[in-house]
């Protein structure tokens, strides 16, 4: 026997699945607010983010992202009770502000960011044509959102 | 961005405008002005007390925010748009000379206007760009003088600092330019190796809990966290005190079968506090590694769990008393032990009160380490976990009471309404309910759940600690209450965690592959490391989304310590008395359960509700109430809504004629703040 929220959990991922929408890029950024499911990193982003993450944060976050006290979930319920209602600026700046929390700040920027799309991917948010850039304006437009289309 | 002339320009010119303000004003001695608030906890024995009187129960209701600011200054924000200070700023500054200096919620020490909050230097970071202003909040930081030299000492990330407390350089004649490495060897844990909670200075001689990991990993070979020492002066080591006794050492022989070659962590990652008359400091140390599982760790496994007592000038252990054997909870000893004097019966006592995760106010002789009022060792139960042999006998003080709900049985779950109570005993009876100390079980079909274990792994009592007031010897503790789940079945995703079950006679997997049709590993694997959400799998919850036990949720005891005996004992906060299902029932305040820290003053006891980021649970409890307590009743006097939760200690210092109340805020959409409270 599992624990209670282990189908909830893939349940979740099915929907947002369903709700996978074209992926807009950054043109979609330019004209305004927009969120996670446009499509705002692209696939080699993420895999080059999950390269990263397990090299630079799966000791703390656990390869499963499934988190170990006191580094949290960074995946379902965990990682969207956190992030649900915030920018992808957010996330990537904080990312970068405080992570790895042994050597915080070691990031680079681009590194940033390709951990922040692979956090979208295992998330079940969809890839999309462009790789996740910009200024931290343009960044602060992109609403992580359990439901697609809020931010418009 | 390095740092730049700009910045350089803007140091030197707050440090000299600083020199300029201070010029002239003689460097007090290290005796505690009691204007001022020199040491995390206030003293050096971490009283939380202060005994200034401006603001009182007379005109409290007149007091106001005063100013608020970020913890970091703006001028670092707007250079470095990536820069995102996190909202759980957990320090608490001091108030030195005209100055309040305090580490921000990247970690760097800032010094400040006391009247207004305006910053006068930021430290200058060990390394230049982005990679020296990232970082985390830290707890505490520490000052030291000597004649015209003033240092700032912290702690940030894996390095030991000590800065000019005049301008915020690093002080060239410190270690490395300014610095000393504080790294244990072996792979790095999620906190910094020198840990979050800072130093203590106690003559010449800084000293360093650790706490890299607070270590609930199962890593094998995870590093003792020592506990180390510094010339003040120069960073030269000075000594160590091993948590994990080496071979010859004493206390080895509480690791049976040679287990301590696997061992470690145990770093003392709450406050540390000192005597320093007698030149003491006293260490907290945290759990073993592994905390739920000791198979592979026999015995009663010092110093892990324990309160001990060093001599700061030499490194030799004085007194030690192991407050948890053989851990199978997570119960570090994780709160500042407290340093006060008491007469008991007649006799004056130099005490020393600890509290701690699993409920109890454990009170010593701080000079020999001889128990206040009895400790009983009492029977308490035995694993069902294979490979695990629980210590058969725990700790029990017999005086104070317990200030927590301990264990979790049929009469302590919640019986609000009659549904309520039928809703919550069946979740229950999917789990293994107990006392106190009941131990971690297996987790399988056809089985229960996991054990319900109360006080959880983030207290009962925490890094924040409790207050004891001088003048009455009244002590003062806040605590929350929340019920983990603690169950075996999951094996982290690392080799070596497998390797340390698997070691046992049986492993942890194989007894899981007992229970479940699974009979693949890897699938099996597989299956449990999809599980997403570590928080709610830890704290168990009740019927739609109530606790499953009855209240108080958070609550403040204050215990007569002439006595040993509770005084009162009040909820703090509301929490979920307007759930749909309570709403109606016109229920008293029930407690919201949050990480919470007092600040005593001459008539007051001032407690905040706490941030959801402080270990909140259920996820998203708190709130932002900031109350005035009558500390003789425990009656809510003042209260007030700050611009977020509570997530540091409270402080408070008089400058210029004025009593502020610094404390800081902050929660997941409200970068750490600092909110000063006065009289207009």
């Amino acid at each position: 026997m599992f624990r209670r929220d282990f189908p909830a959990v893939i349940a979740v991922a099915l929907t947002m699945a369903s709700f996978s929408s074209v992926g807009l890029g950054d043109e979609s950024i330019a004209q305004g607010k927009t969120d996670v499911w446009a499509g705002v990193y692209t696939k080699e982003q993420g895999e080059r983010g999950h390269a990263l993450y397990l090299e630079k944060c799966a000791k703390c976050h656990t390869e499963s992202l499934t988190g170990q006290p006191p580094a949290p979930a960074l995946r379902g319920t965990g990682f969207m009770l956190n992030w649900n209602g915030k920018s992808v600026r957010d996330l990537q700046s904080r990312i970068r502000s405080t992570m790895p929390a042994d050597q915080p700040g070691s990031l680079t920027r681009p590194e940033s960011f390709e951990v922040a799309a692979f956090l979208l991917s295992a998330n079940g948010f969809p890839a999309g044509a462009s790789e996740l850039a910009g200024t931290p304006a343009q960044l602060s437009e992109i609403l992580i959102t359990d439901a697609p289309g809020r931010a418009h | 961005m390095g740092w730049n002339c700009k910045q350089a320009c803007v140091l030197i010119a707050s440090g000299l405008a600083l020199l300029v303000a201070t010029a002239g004003a003689a460097d007090k001695s290290q005796e505690s002005d009691r204007n001022e608030w020199r040491y995390y906890g206030g003293d050096p024995g971490g009283t939380k007390y202060s005994p200034l009187t401006q603001i009182n129960r007379k005109n409290i209701n007149k007091v106001r925010i005063l100013w608020n600011r970020p913890s970091v200054d703006s001028k670092l924000t707007q250079e470095e748009p990536d820069l995102n200070p996190y909202g759980n700023l957990e320090a608490t500054p001091l108030m030195v000379n005209g100055v309040l200096y305090a580490g921000d919620a990247l970690g760097l020490v800032e010094a400040l206007d006391p009247a207004t909050g305006k910053t006068l230097w930021v430290q200058e970071p060990l390394v230049p760009g982005f990679r020296g202003l990232a970082g985390i909040s830290t707890r505490g930081i520490a000052y030291w003088s000597e004649g015209s030299k003033r240092r700032i000492i912290a702690v940030r990330t894996d390095d030991l600092e000590s800065l000019d407390a005049d301008t915020g350089r690093l002080d060239p004649n410190f270690g490395n330019h300014g610095r000393v490495s504080l790294k244990y060897p072996g792979p790095s844990g999620p906190l910094p190796d020198g840990g979050l909670s800072g130093p203590i200075v106690v003559g010449d001689v800084i000293v360093v809990g650790g706490g890299r990991a607070d270590d609930v990993s199962v890593r094998k070979g995870v590093a003792s966290e020592d506990i180390r020492a510094f010339d003040v002066r120069t960073g030269a080591p000075r000594w160590t005190f091993h948590v994990l006794p080496r071979p010859g050492e004493s206390g080895e022989e509480t690791w049976e079968g040679g287990s301590a070659k696997l061992g470690g962590a145990m770093g003392a990652w709450a406050p540390l506090t000192a005597d320093l008359e007698l030149g003491y400091v006293y260490v907290p140390t945290g759990s073993p590694m592994a905390s739920f599982y000791g198979g592979q760790r026999p015995g009663q496994n010092l110093f892990a769990n324990s309160l001990i007592c060093i001599d700061a000038k030499t490194g030799r252990r004085v007194w030690h008393y192991q407050l948890v054997h053989h851990d199978l909870w997570d119960y570090d000893v994780a709160s500042p032990p407290v340093l006060g004097d008491i007469t008991v019966q007649g006799k004056k006592i130099k005490a020393v009160m600890q509290p701690t995760k699993h409920g109890f106010l454990f009170v010593f002789n701080r000079v020999t380490g001889e128990p206040v009022w009895p400790i009983e060792e009492r029977p308490v139960p035995a694993s069902t976990a294979p490979g695990e042999k629980a210590w058969p006998t725990q700790p029990f003080p017999t005086k104070p009471a317990p200030f927590e709900r301990l264990g979790v049985m049929t009469d302590d779950l919640i019986d609000f309404t009659p549904e309520l109570r039928a809703e919550a005993l069946k979740i229950a009876q999917s789990y293994l309910m107990g006392p106190l100390f009941t131990p971690p079980s297996v987790v399988a079909p056809n089985h229960t759940q996991g054990t319900l274990v109360l006080p959880g792994a983030l207290g009962g009592a925490s890094w924040t600690g409790g207050a004891f007031d001088p003048d009455t010897q009244m002590f003062y503790m806040p605590s929350h209450t929340h019920v983990y789940v603690k169950d075996l079945l999951r094996p982290p995703p690392y080799v070596d965690s497998l390797t340390m079950y698997a070691a046992g006679p049986p492993s942890m997997l194989e007894a899981a592959m007992e229970f479940t049709d699974i009979k693949d590993p890897t699938e099996l694997l597989s299956r449990m490391a999809q599980q997403p959400d570590v928080a709610n799998v830890y704290i168990a919850q009740g019927p739609d989304g109530l606790p499953l036990v009855k209240p108080p949720y958070a609550r403040i005891t204050a215990y007569d310590m002439r006595t040993g005996q509770t005084a009162w004992m009040v909820a703090n906060g509301d929490g979920p008395r307007d759930h749909p299902r309570l709403r109606n029932l016109r229920l008293p305040p029930l407690g919201s359960s949050g990480r919470v820290a007092v600040l005593l003053t001459k008539t007051l006891l001032f407690v905040g509700e706490g941030s959801p980021l402080q270990a909140s649970a259920p996820r998203g409890s708190g709130g932002k109430k900031f109350r005035a307590f009558d500390k003789a009743t425990g009656k809510v006097v003042w209260e007030t809504e700050l611009p977020a939760g509570t997530t540091g200690a409270p402080m408070s210092y008089m400058y210029k004629g004025k009593q502020y109340i610094v404390v800081a805020v902050g929660d997941a959409k409200h970068p750490g703040e600092w909110v000063a409270l006065g009289l207009p």
